[in-house]
């Protein structure tokens, strides 16, 4: 069961709610928004965010990003862990354990 | 038919007294003109002019443009209805200048667009000349440097986000029905967006499958649009799951849809 309260981990599954709004821009930007907040993405966020599938963990997502962008898994991690965090206070995602 | 006889309804439209003079541009649109038409198909007709058309008439539609209506008219010739709308050149150009660009501010684009003003934009980009060539092909040129897709796919994302919201809420309150027929709504838009995005829209979802064939968008094979537009996957004792999947999928058009 998906839950917004929760801290995630590396073994965590985010998903996005489904009641999300999004919004590719012409120029790469992307938004999204939960009912009471929106957000614009960056490039690399948007790579993160388009690999939040509900069957995807934080680690997978995070080995990714490693590979898209040649940088450390921590690093990586860190950024995923962070952005998930970001979209679940603008309830457009939620994470289950 | 042929272009010839486009062309030659010129002659029938004279002989009945339903052309005006001194007028701009005749051009027939509509499913006929695309190849989509049947033997029951009607052929939608435009008859633009700087007057008001005063002759006959068989109703009047509602245009959010000033004046509010454009004259309709109604005729049978041999077995095919002909419908003849008669606007006016100063109506044309107050609907250009709702779509030239995409309005700043909250309110949806798109919004203030009746289904007659939608119609004849759509018609514009595939209509087959009749009289006034000159005129359409400045209309069509036009049409193609405004921003009418972004704002139709706009228009259209945002009538997604109300049904996937009515959805979401449903199915949270255990109104499963609702939420089926809410989600229905909501992927209807979804394609919507998609097609327009890729220069296809239309006021009527009954040429969706058409529209997506002509559009071929990148995003979305048919046969995964016409299994879920034919809910090929949905199971009566688990409707929440087909739910789950179809605003699923609305996400995903929406995140790959650029506007």
């Amino acid at each position: 069961m998906e839950t917004t309260g929760i801290q995630p981990g590396l073994d965590s599954v985010p998903s996005l709610r489904l009641d999300a709004r999004i919004r590719r821009l012409r120029g790469g930007k992307t938004l999204v928004a939960g009912p009471r907040q929106a957000l614009e993405l960056s490039e690399t966020a948007e790579f993160i965010r388009s690999r939040i599938d509900g069957a995807s963990t934080v680690r997978q997502i995070a080995e990714a990003v490693v590979g898209e962008y040649d940088i450390d898994f921590g690093t990586a991690a860190a950024d995923v862990l962070e952005l998930i965090g970001t979209l679940m206070e603008a309830e457009v995602a939620a994470c289950a354990p | 038919m042929t272009a010839d006889d486009y062309r030659a309804c010129l002659g029938e439209l004279t002989g009945r007294g339903l052309l005006p003079e001194p007028r701009l541009a005749v051009f027939a649109g509509g499913s006929l003109v695309r190849g989509w038409g049947n033997a029951r198909s009607d052929l939608d007709i435009y008859v633009i002019a700087q007057e008001r058309w005063r002759g006959e008439t068989t109703e009047l539609a509602r245009v959010a443009l000033q004046p509010g209506t454009v004259p309709v008219t109604a005729l049978y010739v041999g077995d095919r209805r002909w419908d003849l709308e008669y606007w006016l050149e100063s109506q044309v150009d107050e609907l250009f200048g709702k779509v030239m660009e995409v309005p700043a501010g909250s309110d949806p684009a798109g919004r203030h667009l009746t289904d007659p003003e939608l119609q004849l934009l759509e018609r514009l980009s595939h209509a087959a000349p009749i009289d006034g060539d000159d005129w359409l092909q400045r209309r069509q040129e036009q049409r193609a440097a405004s921003a009418l897709g972004t704002i139709m796919t706009l228009r259209a994302l945002h009538y997604q986000d109300i049904y996937i919201e009515d959805a979401v809420g449903q199915l949270a309150d255990g109104d499963v029905y609702s939420a089926v027929l809410s989600a229905r709504l909501a992927f209807r838009y979804a394609i919507d967006a998609l097609l327009a995005s890729c220069g296809e829209f239309g006021e009527s979802p009954k040429w969706f499958a058409r529209r997506f064939q002509a559009a071929c968008p990148a995003q979305l094979s048919f046969d995964d649009y016409w299994s879920l537009e034919t809910m090929r996957t949905f199971d009566p004792a688990t409707p929440e799951k087909w739910v789950e999947e179809v605003l699923r999928m609305c996400q995903r058009i929406a995140s790959e849809t650029s506007v």
